[in-house]
């Protein structure tokens, strides 16, 4: 599972660090890190904060 | 309470008032689909945490279309608003509004403004003894409204006894007051007035969220602008400003949390998820079924009312360990109450911005704050579980 964020999307709402804490963490000033090669155990979090993105800047591709 | 207790959920009683958490708890281990036909309405209720969370979600079978109140308060005040409807309009009315509320843009266009007014509001409240939480709540909410819609300070007052309103209830009476038709009315043709002003003339330098509308490439129609503002400001009446009152209060109850967070003010953010979850100042909102539904060996009918109570979800042992524990460093963030699925609160980021920023100056200024639990009668809101209370002074702590 590969994640990826477009930066020009993120507006920093936020919700990815909730519904998949810990592999997105939002600095100060709002700009966005997380994690590109999470856990599959985590793939129903990444999803959910994916398709709950206000902005949907969140990818995911599932490529070996 | 047990299982042979034979339960009588009444969603306007005083019990509801003062505390619902262990009705909850019945509810949901006992009647997870919990059906009623008291005052003569007949309605559903879901409390545990994964099904209210999975009816939110599924919108083509809960929808919104016949209102999110019980006594229909918001859809008698602004009938059809944006949150009254569903996708596919709800989305392209929605999707006008969103950008307004982006944090990166309220980080650089409104929080230094409403930095500065929270910091005043804090200056001048804060040593007098006990703190007015509900003052403190109020100005700020006012603050944000005035930023948000560019309303003359003149006219400020009127307003906000027009919002205090709305939401105000009596227990016991399952019926909507005339006074607070009344109020959401007037909210309603005060904003349509304002409106027609703005368009005629640009405040504010364009950057509040009826310029934006405005500027929209497919312009609002009347009707459109007339189904947004008001539902804006009604949103507005009372959750964000018991969000305040109830983080001021429960932190007062908690001194050991309370000092830490004033040592460490980067956990603010997540002691507001702790509060909105264990506080819920939006308890439930309604639902109609577009299909009958099966759930827990009880069949719900299709065009049924369905409660989904947040704010028992967000206690369900379930999903939370120790849920009746107030704890502001538990992993933050899942709880209920500001919905999820396409009505997710659109006010959120704001929300959390005016609670934050009040939380900040206080701890700053006045981190020992003396806080009264004087209890003058509930503040009773519909579906809202208030804190804030028009007496002076009085404040009633509900947990």
């Amino acid at each position: 599972m590969k994640v990826v964020v477009d930066l020009n999307l993120c507006q920093g709402y936020g919700e990815c660090t909730r519904l998949a804490y810990g592999l997105f963490k939002l600095g100060q000033d709002l700009e966005l890190a997380w994690e590109a090669h999470p856990d599959e155990e985590r793939q129903a979090d990444v999803e959910v904060a994916a398709a709950t993105c206000p902005t949907q800047a969140i990818s995911i591709s599932y490529e070996e | 309470m047990n299982a042979d207790t034979v339960i009588d959920f009444d969603p306007f009683s005083q019990e509801m008032y003062d505390d619902p958490y262990p009705i909850y708890k019945y509810l949901r281990d006992h009647a997870p689909v919990y059906h009623t036909t008291k005052y003569s309405l007949e309605f559903w209720v879901l409390s545990r945490y994964d099904d209210v969370l999975n009816a939110t979600r599924e919108h083509s079978i809960f929808s919104n279309r016949t209102g999110g109140d019980l006594d229909h308060t918001d859809s008698l005040i602004v009938p059809n608003h944006v949150a009254d409807i569903d996708p596919p309009e709800h989305g392209i009315l929605r999707a006008m509004i969103q950008p307004w509320f982006s944090p990166k843009r309220m980080r650089t266009v409104v929080e230094p403004q409403l930095r500065q007014r929270v910091k005043h509001i804090v200056e001048e409240l804060a040593h007098t003894t006990p703190l007015n939480a509900d003052k403190i709540a109020w100005d700020t909410a006012m603050s944000a409204v005035q930023i948000m819609h560019s309303v003359p300070s003149e006219d400020l007052n009127r307003l906000e006894a027009w919002m205090r309103t709305v939401y105000r209830r009596t227990a016991n009476e399952p019926t909507f007051p005339l006074e607070a038709l009344y109020s959401g009315k007037a909210i309603c043709e005060y904003m349509r007035e304002h409106v027609e002003q703005v368009k005629n003339s640009p405040t504010n330098g364009g950057e509040d969220i009826i310029n934006m509308l405005l500027r929209n490439d497919e312009v609002p129609t009347d009707d459109q602008m007339n189904r947004i503002v008001p539902h804006l400001i009604i949103g507005q009446s009372g959750t964000t400003q018991d969000l305040i009152c109830r983080s001021l209060h429960c932190l007062a109850s908690y001194p050991d949390q309370r000092h830490w967070l004033a040592e460490h003010p980067e956990g603010i953010p997540a002691a507001i998820e702790e509060i909105l979850r264990f506080a819920s100042p939006v308890q439930h909102l309604r639902r109609v079924t577009n299909q009958e539904v099966e759930l827990h060996g009880v069949k719900i009918p299709r065009y049924a009312t369905v409660l989904l109570l947040f704010a028992s979800g967000n206690r369900d042992e379930r999903k939370f360990e120790d849920p009746d524990v107030f704890n502001i460093r538990r992993q933050p963030g899942l709880h209920l109450s500001l919905s999820y699925g396409v009505h997710h609160c659109v006010g959120a980021p704001l929300a959390r911005m005016e609670t934050r920023l009040v939380l900040e100056e206080v701890l700053k200024q006045v981190p020992e704050y003396d806080i009264s639990e004087v209890s003058d009668g509930s503040h009773i809101g519909g579906s809202l579980k208030g804190l804030f209370s028009d007496a002076a002074g009085g404040t009633e702590l509900s947990h």
